[in-house]
């Protein structure tokens, strides 16, 4: 069965055809949406208050949960705000902290959150240096590879490419700031 | 200097059509090297600007040192990769032109023109079919 291209296309792909998937998708938004409702009670009694403590103390436990590498990579990835102007004497710019944020804080969120739906940590990439300021992590697995570009525009999408090395591939464009566990879903299939 | 001078009279290089079998060097700074080994992509791009090409130095007029020696960096800095022009042309919307530059006085001078910062596909692919004439700290590993 050959993987649909695009983000939009993928989701939908997952939602349709992986059970698993769906149910976790939706036990995840409720899980959500059920705590920012009980945050927002202006007098919660006591049994709502009872459910918000145990929802919070099931999440930092969840949050305690720490990938084995994953923080190390990203603290370690820093390194590149050290990188001056011209940093490769090819005229290079300086990274802006602003783009290792988004990229390190795309990676963390989605690792996290793929955690949370099947209990799994995804690889830790490769966190390295991309062309104008932009941020490049890349996967190399046994199966597949991935690299994904966050520009240094702030405005720009993200982009991507994937392959299995064979006619399985998917390439695109992402918002950083949404939900994308599904990219790395399929990089661990 | 920017010609070949013969029996006293300056020539300029013209460009002359890169062969698929013939082999491309190009410069990658120690800051692209992996912690796991081998090279991280961000060497892929074009200078000085995207709507530019990327610099290599077509292997009939070069060889990996003189390429290495030719960055504005100290020359330890810098490995060399080295791309069969082939299969660079086998990329997408990539071509590989030999451009010589005679400000620099260097005769070697080839362009891979092509969208590169903006596509990850071709910038996996590159990293693909590359491999090191000269390793990073002056190892070579061909």
């Amino acid at each position: 069965m050959s993987v649909p291209a695009t983000e939009k296309a993928m989701k939908e792909f997952l939602l349709a055809n992986d059970e698993q998937f769906r149910a976790l998708m939706g036990e995840h938004r409720q899980y959500d949406d059920r705590l920012r409702e009980l945050t927002e009670l202006p007098f919660p009694n006591d049994d709502e208050q009872l459910e918000e403590v145990t929802l919070k103390k099931k999440i930092q436990k969840l949050q305690a949960v720490q990938h084995p590498t994953l923080a190390k990579i990203i603290e370690e990835s820093r390194s590149l705000l050290a990188l001056a102007d011209d940093w490769d004497g090819e005229g290079s710019p300086a990274y802006a902290k602003a783009t290792w944020q988004r990229a390190t804080n795309f990676l963390a969120e989605n690792a996290a959150s793929l955690y949370l739906l099947f209990g799994k940590w995804v690889e830790a990439p490769e966190i390295s240096p991309g062309p104008y300021g932009s941020i490049d992590l890349h996967w190399q697995t046994p199966a597949r590879e991935l690299l994904v570009n966050v520009p240094a525009a702030a405005s720009q999408p993200a982009t991507y490419y994937g392959d299995d090395r064979g006619q399985n591939r998917l390439k695109g464009t992402l918002d950083t700031a949404g939900r994308n566990e599904w990219l790395l879903m399929w990089l661990m299939a | 200097m920017a010609v070949d001078v013969v029996d006293g009279v300056s020539e300029l290089w013209e460009s002359e059509p890169v062969p698929d079998e013939d082999f491309l060097y190009v410069r990658i700074h120690q800051t692209f090297q992996r912690r796991a080994g081998g090279v991280s992509l961000g060497w892929v791009k074009n200078l000085p600007t995207p709507e530019h090409g990327m610099s290599t130095d077509w292997d009939k007029y070069a060889t990996p040192e003189q390429t290495q020696a030719r960055g504005r960096k100290p020359a330890r800095e810098y490995a060399v990769g080295k791309l069969n022009a082939g299969q660079v042309r086998a990329i997408p919307q990539q071509s590989a032109v030999h451009t010589p530059d005679h400000e620099n006085d260097n005769r070697a001078h080839t362009d891979i023109f092509g969208e590169k910062e903006n596509d990850p596909e071709v910038r996996v692919m590159f990293g693909r079919i590359y491999t090191l004439a000269i390793g990073f700290e002056n190892q070579r590993s061909l």
